[in-house]
């Protein structure tokens, strides 16, 4: 059925273009010679190019409306050699078609490649250029203005010749002129802007269709321009002719852009080959796949199995509904969402490829959307990890607050009442109840002083207050051994780092004291990169378990803030606890 | 003058105090009502706590800094739960002109409570005797403190506190000549020199105990 109607149409298309060719030899106007040949064969070429061009475009970009725009012109431009024919309705007829083949240009150009216009600016350039054509013609037809028809060559300079624009212009033709030139400047900063305001893959579907545009309508606007400037005729014939010539490439460069992304299919069988030979690093096929579709803008998004929610290869949660600057392609596989594809709106129009790219990177998709979700995974635990340190931190720093906002204020005043209890007992009350309060005063300052100690191994406020350096110190100063403790950097880290160094220090001090029956220990923190690193070295028996719940749960308090913690304890060679944090 | 944000032992201090004739001018609960107060009508002394609202961390001493710039005449004793040297070192290099660093319970002891006012009034300082032996008991490596006689580490303790050589006699039921020997022998094997005046020998022992 199609096939029936391309053969209808280049039929329609050939004799058209012998119906020209009589129109210009048998139409009834003086044509010179030389100029009969050269004249049929670039306007045939122009016609014929477009009516081929637009029909091949149709078979292979169905959906745009490029390819019917570029037949209708092709032919319109073919009919206006109906002016060649010296009769009134042909005259009409021809002035007619001859108008509407240049709006029919401008809305090639405006809406290439998809063939419809998308914004308002856009819709009022191609109306515009239709109300410019046929209809004002009609108005200047029904006022009788026949002007150029009788003797001499055809008129409205089908054929170039200078003797064409000879006559002096009316003020009318300079206005319509003039509007004519608005309209094609309209039409350039249109066209550019929209190439400025692209991405890359739709850049490539642009750049050959506007620069051969760009070019027509740049020789039309120097044509224009000369008549209004009335510049000598001879000058407008040779840009006319120029003009012409590029009109015959003009269709060839629409479908190249249009087709530009197909001479990439051999771009998906080397995805394919990209991806399987790599590393398998996350990532990686994001890469591929946006060289493949030349849109580095292109992502891929991994759906977690039962939830809606997608993320990035590095397992970061990802927005994935369509915006204005970003299309969406979903990539099923077994029926069920895996990931999705987000691209540049422009290789919508091409989803023959999209979905060439999605299939070709079907298994390693798979692939990493399982490496994503381990990702994802481990990111949540390690963010809820942070959270319960956070939190038992947290909690410490309340029972310390507790403690001496109510039981030690407590005691204090106790304390103060007992003072005062024995101040009131004065002279001849029984010494025993003197000694009896003392006794009380003196049991309350040991369990205060108790209290105090628990407190302060709870958590210290020092800490918070002053930092790590004043913390260490005061650990030091109160170790059971003696301690060396290095110089500790005055910047200070963020809380939960500086946490993390304080109580492996302590923590480790603990356990020098305790288990290693260690003479000395020495304490360096020290810049390390973005962080710090921390080592206590005690010179003990060594031999310490780092699978005891002192060590294990150091160790997953310094993961928690992202860092890595060692410890190396020969039998008899001590004992060396390393923490590296991050500060990042 | 008395700053403490709890109520009850603030108003038992303030009676302590009185018994004793201390004349206490106004009892504030936060370290602003404090500046507030001392500007208005500067008292001889005050004794704030370290932890106040609204932060609840080192308000007090915060306060005692910017007393000592104001009105560096008023003496400061600062009140605290915290056996830290840090702080109390802090304290008296801020404000070396009548200072002082006390645990809170020590108020139960009346007669060192009032001493300790006294002697920052007069312009000394004072540092709680447990700061004092957390640093003197600390462990060292090659402990010079070792090199003391009993004696000469007990001046030099009692020094450290704050005492000028009578008030370490009156401590330590010696003659404030015997006195002067121990704190010499005392500061010749430890390598300090003597210094200017009695506060800035307070802070080159605490300096030394802390190094």
């Amino acid at each position: 059925m199609r096939r029936w109607g391309e053969w209808f149409v280049v039929t329609a298309a050939v004799l058209a273009g012998v119906g020209a060719a009589a129109a210009l030899v048998r139409g009834g106007y003086e044509v010179p010679v030389e100029l009969v040949a050269p004249t049929l064969v670039l306007n045939l070429a122009v016609g014929w190019s477009f009516v081929g061009v637009g029909l091949v475009a149709r078979r292979r970009r169905p959906a745009s409306r490029t390819g019917l725009l570029m037949v209708l012109l092709g032919f319109a431009w073919l009919a206006r050699f109906l002016l060649a024919v010296d009769t009134t309705p042909a005259f009409v007829a021809g002035v007619l078609l001859g108008s509407v083949s240049l709006s029919l240009f401008v809305h090639l150009l405006v809406t290439f490649p998809t063939g419809r216009t998308t914004t308002p600016a856009q819709r009022v350039l191609v109306v515009v250029g239709y109300l410019l054509s046929a209809p004002l013609d009609a108005v200047f037809l029904a006022l009788g203005a026949q002007r150029g028809r009788g003797e001499g060559p055809p008129p409205h300079g089908l054929v170039i010749a200078p003797s064409n624009g000879g006559s002096t212009p009316e003020p009318v033709d300079l206005v319509v002129q003039a509007v004519v030139v608005v309209l094609l400047v309209a039409l350039l900063v249109s066209v550019w802007s929209r190439w400025r305001a692209a991405g890359v893959a739709e850049r490539r579907a642009l750049t050959p269709g506007l620069v051969g545009g760009t070019v027509v309508v740049a020789t039309l606007l120097v044509e224009r321009t000369a008549i209004l400037l009335v510049l000598p005729p001879s000058a407008g014939v040779v840009l006319a002719w120029s003009a012409q010539v590029v009109l015959v490439v003009w269709p060839v460069a629409l479908l190249l852009g249009l087709l530009r992304s197909r001479l990439d299919r051999s771009g998906v069988g080397r995805l394919v080959v990209d991806l399987g030979d790599g590393p398998a690093e996350p990532g990686r096929l994001r890469s591929v796949v946006a060289r493949t579709l030349h849109d580095p803008s292109a992502e891929v998004a991994y759906r977690l199995p039962g939830t809606d929610d997608y993320v990035d290869a590095a397992g970061h949660p990802v927005e994935v509904a369509p915006r204005a600057d970003r299309a969406v392609a979903h990539l099923v596989r077994d029926g069920r969402p895996i990931a999705v594809l987000l691209h540049d709106p422009v290789l919508s129009g091409e989803p023959d490829l999209v979905e060439a790219v999605a299939a070709g990177a079907g298994l390693a998709v798979e692939n990493e959307r399982l490496h994503a979700q381990v990702r994802h995974q481990l990111r949540e635990v390690r963010a809820s990890r942070a959270r319960l340190v956070e939190a038992a931190d947290g909690a410490r720093r309340a029972v310390e607050r507790d403690l001496h906002d109510g039981a030690q204020q407590r005691l204090v005043a106790v304390g103060l009442a007992l003072r005062l209890a024995r101040a009131r007992l004065g002279p001849g009350s029984p010494e025993e109840l003197d000694a009896l309060l003392a006794e009380a005063g003196d049991e309350l300052a040991g369990a205060l002083a108790e209290l105090r100690e628990l407190a302060r191994g709870i958590y210290p406020p020092l800490l918070t207050d002053e930092g790590l350096g004043p913390a260490l110190a005061s650990l030091a100063e109160r170790a059971s051994l003696p301690v060396v403790l290095g110089a500790v950097p005055g910047q200070r880290p963020p809380e939960a780092v500086e946490q993390a160094c304080y109580f492996v220090v302590s923590e480790a001090l603990t356990n020098a004291a305790k288990h290693a029956s260690a003479s000395r220990v020495a304490v360096d923190v020290v810049a390390d990169g973005d962080g710090l690193r921390v080592d206590v070295v005690d010179d003990g028996g060594g031999g310490a378990d780092a699978d005891g719940s002192g060590l294990r749960g150091l160790a997953d308090r310094v993961a928690a803030v992202g860092g890595r913690f060692a410890v190396s304890s020969p039998a008899r060679g001590g004992t060396r606890v390393t923490a590296t944090l991050p500060c990042g | 003058m008395v700053a403490d944000d709890a109520a009850l032992f603030r108003g038992g201090l303030a009676r302590l105090l009185a018994d004793r004739g201390v004349e206490v001018t106004a009892e504030v609960g936060d370290a602003e009502a404090l500046l507030a107060a001392v500007r208005a009508d500067p008292p001889d002394a005050v004794i704030v706590d370290i932890r106040m609202p609204p932060t609840h961390t080192t308000e007090g001493l915060d306060a005692a800094r910017t007393l000592a710039t104001e009105h560096p005449a008023v003496g400061v004793l600062v009140l605290s739960a915290h056996v830290e040297p840090h702080y109390a070192v802090a304290l008296v290099e801020a404000d070396a002109g009548g200072a002082g660093y006390l645990l809170k319970e020590r108020v139960a002891d009346v007669e060192e409570l009032t001493d300790a006012l006294r002697r920052v009034v007069a312009g000394g300082v004072v540092v709680d005797p447990s700061v004092v032996a957390q640093l003197v008991g600390r462990r060292r490596v090659r402990n010079p403190l070792d090199t003391l006689s009993e004696r000469e580490r007990d001046v030099l303790a009692v020094m450290a506190e704050g005492r000028s050589n009578a008030g370490i006699g009156d401590r330590l039921h010696l003659s404030e000549k015997t006195v002067e020997a121990y704190a010499r022998s005392a500061f010749t094997k430890l390598g300090l020199h003597a210094a200017a005046d009695d506060n800035r020998r307070v802070l080159a022992v605490l300096a030394y105990l802390r190094s």
